[in-house]
Order: structure tokens, then C-alpha cells, then sequence
């Protein structure tokens, strides 16, 4: 083998061997960096239909961040609040214990 | 050099922190696991890891909905109007504070929410008909870590009815 052929064998392995390594490393990150579990994208926990479905286009509230304070802006600012604590209280018991008691997995209480 | 040396200060510090989260809740095994739950892990192995499995997908929509609306509470209203207030002399350390508590439950509740998740992988990744016992006590430890996650929502809650307060406090005396 040349040795132009040579180097070009090593830097093949090299390569291959560095790709192994980075990805090796990014996937423990993904991994211990607790990423993972907030990833939707993994099988199994991809969004529902309904999730996905369209949703109509509406007015996005935006309180700029120089200006006056008036009653008038404070009063839709704590309007269009409302709105998205409404949405927060319309999810039921998120992360209820019920879920997790014994009685609800089939293991007796006592 | 200095910057490396300021680069590996910064890791140790945000190492501590989330040392010193993950650390919040430790593996609640003390306690014998009665026989009787040994043996209904057991016969109700698959059961159990379905309802594990769902509740997995659940929590995840869950996760997402609050999180999204925590997201914009702070980076929509909170912050700005902080910022607005500041401009027009008309903050104050509650509302800076309050800010500040916010951004601290929602790092806390990803933080949580992680570490319970976690918890729960790892008891679905668990053999119930060969380590029933160990698959029990793994149970009750995901609970605990469950129960600081929804120690966090109702801390957001809490801090999101305060900012309304705050707010009508100010506009009364506009």
C-alpha cells in the first residue's frame, strides 16, 4: 500500500472512531442531562391528534415593555392574565397522587 | 486561562444545584413490604407496568400543557410588565420578587419533573414477577418524587394569584 493509501485508511478509521466517540457523548448528555424525558419526539410519546389538530389563529396578547402604566392597560393586561390562568386551571389535577395509590394499581391497601 | 477557570467555577456551581435538587428526595425503602403486596405486584405485574405506561404519556402531555403557559405567563406578562413598571418608577421588591420565585418554581419543576421521570422509566424498566419487593418499593419512591412535582404546580398557582394581587394592588392606586 502507498503510503498515500495508508493515510487514507487512517483518516477513515479516525473519522469513524471520532463519530463514535461525539455521538457516544451526545447521546450521554441527552441522557444525564435529563433531556430525554421532556422529549416528545421519542416513540411512544408522540402528541395525539388532537393535540396537533389546527387551532384557530387569535390574538395573542402582547404588553410591550416601555410605555405608560395606565388603569385602562392594567386592566387588559389582568384580562388577557386571566385567559391563561383559566387555560392552567382547565387541565384537571395535573400529577394527582390518586394515580399512583395502591388502590388504583391493584395492590391491596393493607 | 481565566476564562476556563470561571467556565469550570460556573459548572461547579450549576453541578451543586442540581446535586443539590436531585438529592431532595431520597429512596424511601425503609419501611418491609407486606407480604400481600409482594404477591399482588407480582400477579399484577403487566397490569401495573400498562398503567405505568399510560401514566408516562400523560404526564408528558401534562408537562407540556403547564409548561407552556408557565412559559408565557412569565416571558409575556410577568417580565414585561416588571420591566414596564421599572421604566415608570412604579416597581417594587414584591414584584420583583415574585418574578423571581417564579423563575425559580419553574427551574425547580423541570428539575423535579426530570428526576420523576426518571423514576418511573426506570420502575417501567423493572421485572415486577422476578423483583416484585424491590418493584414496590420503587413504587412509593416515584410517588414521593410525584408528589414534588405537584408540590411545584400548586407553588406556581400560588405565585401566579400573588402577581394578580400585586397587580390590582397597583391599579388601585393609580
Amino acid at each position: 500500500m502507498t503510503r498515500g493509501g495508508r493515510n487514507l485508511v487512517i483518516l477513515g478509521v479516525a473519522s469513524v472512531v471520532v463519530a463514535f466517540v461525539t455521538t457516544g457523548v451526545s447521546l450521554a448528555l441527552y441522557h444525564n442531562s435529563g433531556d430525554i424525558y421532556l422529549d416528545r419526539s421519542r416513540p411512544g410519546y408522540l402528541p395525539d391528534e388532537e393535540e396537533i389538530e389546527d387551532e384557530p389563529v387569535e390574538e395573542v396578547y402582547v404588553l410591550e415593555k416601555s410605555g405608560l402604566v395606565t388603569k385602562q392597560i392594567l386592566d387588559e393586561y389582568l384580562e388577557a392574565y386571566g385567559v391563561e390562568l383559566d387555560a392552567i386551571d382547565a387541565y384537571k389535577d395535573p400529577f394527582t397522587m390518586t394515580v399512583l395509590e395502591d388502590e388504583k394499581l391493584g395492590i391491596p391497601t393493607e | 486561562m481565566k476564562k476556563w477557570v470561571l467556565v469550570a467555577a460556573a459548572c461547579v456551581v450549576v453541578g451543586a444545584f442540581l446535586g443539590s435538587r436531585v438529592m431532595a428526595v431520597e429512596d424511601v425503602s425503609s419501611e418491609e413490604v407486606p407480604e400481600a403486596k409482594v404477591v399482588a405486584v407480582r400477579e399484577h405485574c403487566d397490569t401495573i407496568k400498562d398503567e405505568l405506561r399510560a401514566l408516562q404519556r400523560s404526564d408528558s402531555k401534562a408537562r407540556v400543557y403547564l409548561g407552556r403557559y408557565y412559559e408565557t405567563i412569565i416571558g409575556k406578562f410577568i417580565t414585561p410588565l416588571n420591566v414596564r413598571l421599572v421604566e415608570n418608577g412604579l416597581s417594587s421588591t414584591s414584584f420583583i420578587n415574585n418574578q423571581n420565585d417564579f423563575n425559580k418554581t419553574r427551574t425547580n419543576f423541570v428539575i423535579d419533573y426530570i428526576e420523576y421521570q426518571k423514576g418511573l422509566e426506570e420502575l417501567v424498566a423493572m421485572d415486577c414477577k422476578v423483583e416484585p419487593k424491590k418493584f414496590y418499593e420503587k413504587i412509593v419512591n416515584v410517588r414521593a418524587r410525584r408528589a414534588v412535582v405537584a408540590e411545584d404546580v400548586v407553588r406556581f398557582r400560588k405565585l401566579a394569584e400573588r402577581h394578580v394581587g400585586l397587580v390590582e394592588e397597583l391599579e388601585a392606586k393609580l
